[in-house]
């Protein structure tokens, strides 16, 4: 009795294992809760940012002398600022400089990463040496400090940070890519398609990346993570977002003075930042428990 | 090759990466907008003021000669002198190394002491609740800004019970440790749930070798099987995991110096950032990538001479 | 005084994932007798490694293990153990591949001389002085200087002749061999199975060798038990099986062992793949790879059934075997 010969797709669930395919029948179906939670959690974010004009119940930027750190008061539900600016706005507001930032801080380099990856896995030679020896060279360098120079050299601002980010954090998407990308380069439907003619450039589109993609979403989500710490954490330093322009690590800072009074200035807007955070390590926790599976 | 051979290539490797680096942190000045010469005299200058400093410095030569020469006053230690308070770098330098050392090493230490007891226990009791909390810990810390788990500490610690000094840094050996404390706590807190993370897949992995059924089948139970087979085989992963977290750390020391308003290379770092002070700029961040270099070193011989293998794969 | 040293009855071992129940392990019931040598011979596949290991409970965590296991100490009858029991105490076990079954951290006199330090409570100088001892007992030379060397610093045969020792380290009434000579170079291989014939005289010790391999399992077995598809299709005395195969299975495992004598024709594989423990097929497991098989072997399943004296066969038509050219 002779059985049936294992089909291309067979191998290719085997071999890209760990992670199994997003295109896999009824896999969204399959994921674990916690996905559903987090990115709850996170979609409650941009409908926040989205909408902040019509949530938040004062100007962001309206300064008040006669109101100057207020306790939380029915007008005033997180009290007002040094400048008498209406807490619970800024906050709202924040959630529009925050979290596209954060988003395209990481989204960026994981794209650059990605193409970078599966170019040097795919063509090998001069373009994979090339590309390897540049990424030794950005990983020996601490990653954040090198944002503070880049910014310093770019000037202050949102563009500097995301140009910073990209700039630095691709390396590991390229590492990851790359190693996949030389897995699946080998499998026998891909030699199918080289033997069929298809043009290297298609092949690489339409047959490779598909299956080695799922490797940079489990990653994308952590990364906004640390995007999103990130660009909080170099507003807090004073070289990130400039005032007055309202962002969650920035109202930290400004907040930190007045601990001992008005303590929920310093402390809300970090709660804001580890719910946000939370949200998306457990998008991608689930992620990676379902793929990984 | 034996392990002197493995330790003297490692060596090696790392001066061209020095050199790499030292480019980096010179090109930063050539790109970075502003006339330094206008920065060192003030605005009110005269032309002929500015060009005599321009000439003392030497930045109409050639670009090259500039790196050259850089390179130079480098390897003598001369990192140049502040715009702001006119000292040398290298003297500023070494006033304020002694804080980041203090938090780094606290810092690392209060690591350890964490995410190695933490980390056994999420192994050994994976998908138990033990492991559960623990890595529901570790997700709460990662989303967790330093500066803020630092302003946590302050509002909930320092301030009601007055143990720790809201900020500086002390004289005295006690005072230095109380001051210290509460920074150090707020690094291990952001380090830790890495840590704690990569030393579970470690050791769960360690577990499931064979040589940890052979020590089973022999009777080799409880703590003597993690203390004499299963902990050296995961340190090297988690080592060298703490050595890659290392720029993270530097950053973390940056943020958590500033909030604590500790008076460290950090701190400086950033005012330097903020009054646009480009040799001190430059200066803190060669130290910064120099440490991680000497981290990276120091992590791959450890782990080397916890890997009696090492020696056949140099 | 009872004669058996270890009865294992319905052995099942079983993984769940992903709601899918596999049992690669299914209904396995043997017995050992003192100072007996059994052999398990099967295909990779087949449960037999796993039988081995549920004996000394050495299973991944995710496996569920149901079955009566017994074992006698010294001269009582056989009772039931937790595996947690006989570590350390009666029952030892030998792995394939001694390279990862060798802490590589460990010098390797060190992991000798564990078994000693905690069960003999011997102080680490009184231990080390054992630990040569029993490398000298295994053949190796100058044991001295080699306990001060790691694992990777030894050729293939003596990390096998390390783990023998570390095994013999807990003074095991019953070794328990996981193809321990599979990994090895032919030549190698011989003196590993020298050594161990030779040990298991001078100690008195029962065995149990699990192998793919009929010849290394002749050469050292007295009984053996032929397994396929997560079941036993056949034991009994080794010549007696050698001679007169009463499954087709053995017969066929048989004429794939070349032999100087053999001509092309008789040195074919077997038909076909090992079953997917996943979808075993109704019946007998082997049907669809049987040349003789008929449609009662693949409507319900049989039960091993004694033939003659000391032998059993689960096959419904033991008869039509030809009997195979020695």
């Amino acid at each position: 009795m002779t059985e049936p010969p294992a089909s291309a797709f067979d191998a290719v669930t085997e071999v890209v294992e760990p992670l199994a395919p997003l295109a896999e029948p009824g896999i969204w179906k399959k994921m674990p809760k916690k996905v559903y939670v987090g990115a709850a959690i996170v979609l409650l974010y941009m409908l926040v940012a989205v909408f902040a004009p019509a949530l938040a119940p004062y100007d962001p930027l309206e300064i008040n002398p006669v109101d100057r750190l207020a306790s939380p008061s029915a007008e005033h539900w997180l009290g007002t600022d040094e400048l008498g600016r209406d807490v619970l706005s800024r906050m709202i507001y924040a959630a529009r400089i925050d979290i596209p930032i954060g988003f395209l801080g990481a989204l960026l380099p994981a794209i650059l990463g990605t193409v970078l990856g599966a170019l040097a896995g795919f063509y090998g030679k001069w373009v994979d040496t090339v590309i390897m020896r540049t990424a030794d060279v950005v990983q020996a360098f601490p990653a954040y400090i090198l944002v503070i120079v880049l910014v310093f050299a770019l000037g202050q601002g949102a563009r500097s940070i995301i140009i910073a980010f990209t700039v630095l954090a691709w390396v590991i998407y390229t590492r990851i890519i790359r190693s996949e990308v030389l897995r699946v380069k080998d499998l026998d439907y891909i030699h199918a398609a080289q033997v069929a003619g298809l043009p290297r450039l298609r092949i690489l589109r339409v047959h490779v990346i598909p299956n080695v993609i799922n490797q940079t979403l489990v990653y994308l989500p952590n990364d906004i993570v640390f995007a999103t710490l990130g660009l909080a954490a170099f507003s807090f330093l004073g070289l990130g977002i400039p005032p007055p322009t309202p962002e969650w690590g920035a109202m930290i800072a400004e907040g930190q003075p007045f601990l001992r009074t008005n303590w929920w200035l310093a402390t809300v807007p970090g709660l804001v930042i580890v719910g946000l955070g939370l949200g998306l390590s457990l998008v991608g926790e689930g992620l990676e428990e379902r793929l990984r599976a | 090759m034996g392990r002197f051979g493995f330790v003297a290539k490692r060596l090696l490797q790392t001066i061209p990466m020095l050199f790499g680096i030292v480019l980096i942190v010179f090109l930063v000045l050539q790109i970075t907008p502003g006339d330094p010469a206008r920065q060192i005299v003030g605005l009110r200058a005269s032309e002929a003021e500015l060009q005599e400093v321009r000439e003392e410095l030497g930045l109409d030569d050639p670009v090259l000669v500039q790196y050259v020469r850089y390179v130079g006053n480098v390897l003598q230690g001369d990192l140049g002198y502040s715009y702001k308070s006119r000292k040398p770098v290298s003297e500023i330098i070494g006033e304020r190394i002694d804080v980041t050392l203090w938090l780094m090493g606290s810092g690392i230490l209060l690591t350890v002491l964490i995410s190695v007891p933490l980390g056994v226990i999420g192994a050994l009791r994976k998908d138990r609740a033990a492991d559960h909390v623990i890595r529901g810990l570790g997700l709460v810390g990662l989303s967790m800004p330093p500066f803020w788990t630092g302003v946590i500490l302050l509002l909930l610690v320092a301030i009601p019970t007055g143990w720790f000094p809201a900020g500086g840094f002390g004289e005295t050996f006690p005072d230095k440790v109380r001051s210290i404390f509460l920074p150090a706590l707020t690094l291990a807190i952001a380090s830790s749930p890495f840590i704690i993370r990569g030393l579970r897949a470690s050791i769960i992995s360690v577990m499931e070798s064979e040589y940890i059924s052979t020590a089973r089948s022999i009777g080799v139970a409880g703590g003597r099987l993690v203390r004499r087979f299963v902990l050296r085989n995961s340190a090297g992963p988690a080592i060298t995991l703490l050595a890659i977290e290392m720029g993270y750390l530097l950053f973390g020391a940056v943020v958590i110096e500033t909030t604590f308003a500790l008076p460290g290379l950090g701190q400086g770092l950033v005012l330097a950032a903020r009054g646009r002070d480009l040799p001190s700029v430059q200066g803190y961040t060669l130290l910064f990538a120099l440490a991680v270099v000497v981290v990276y070193l120091v992590s791959d011989i450890v782990t080397a001479i916890l890997d009696p293998r090492v020696e056949i794969e140099a | 005084m009872s004669e058996h040293i270890l009865e294992v009855r319905d052995l099942e071992v079983s993984f769940t994932a992903h709601g899918q129940t596999v049992t690669p392990v299914d209904g396995v019931s043997l017995s050992v007798t003192r100072g007996e040598a059994l052999g398990i011979a099967g295909e990779s596949g087949s449960g037999k490694s796993l039988t081995l290991k549920s004996i000394i409970g050495l299973l991944p965590p995710n496996a569920t293990v149901v079955g009566d296991l017994r074992y006698a100490l010294d001269d009582e009858e056989p009772i039931p153990y937790a595996p947690a029991d006989v570590h350390g105490h009666g029952i030892s076990i030998i792995f394939q591949e001694p390279m990862t079954a060798l802490n590589p951290t460990m010098r390797v006199g060190d992991l000798i001389a564990e078994g000693p330090r905690i069960h003999h409570g011997l102080d680490k100088k009184a231990a080390r002085v054992k630990a040569v001892d029993l490398m000298r007992q295994v053949g190796i030379p100058t044991p001295e200087r080699r306990a001060r060397m790691w694992p990777h610093q030894l050729s293939g045969g003596l990390r096998q002749r390390v783990m023998i020792a570390a095994a013999l380290s807990t003074e095991p009434s019953l070794l328990l061999c996981d193809e321990p000579t599979t990994a090895l170079d032919v030549s190698i291989q011989d003196q590993i199975l020298g050594l161990l014939q030779e040990l298991r005289g001078s100690l008195g010790m029962s065995v149990v060798f699990v192998s793919h391999d009929l010849a290394v399992l002749g050469e050292l077995c007295d009984r053996l038990a032929i397994m396929y598809g997560g079941r036993i299709v056949e034991t009994g005395p080794v010549d007696e099986v050698f001679a007169d195969p009463q499954h087709p299975y053995t017969e066929a495992l048989m004429t794939s062992v070349p032999s100087f004598d053999a001509t092309a024709e008789q040195l074919r594989g077997i038909d076909g793949r090992p079953p997917d423990p996943r979808a075993f097929p109704p019946g007998c497991r082997f049907a669809p790879r049987c040349q003789y098989a008929r449609d009662e072997c693949r409507s319900a399943v049989h039960e091993l059934r004694d033939v003659s004296a000391g032998r059993t066969t689960a096959c419904i038509y033991p008869e039509l075997i030809q009997g195979v050219k020695r």
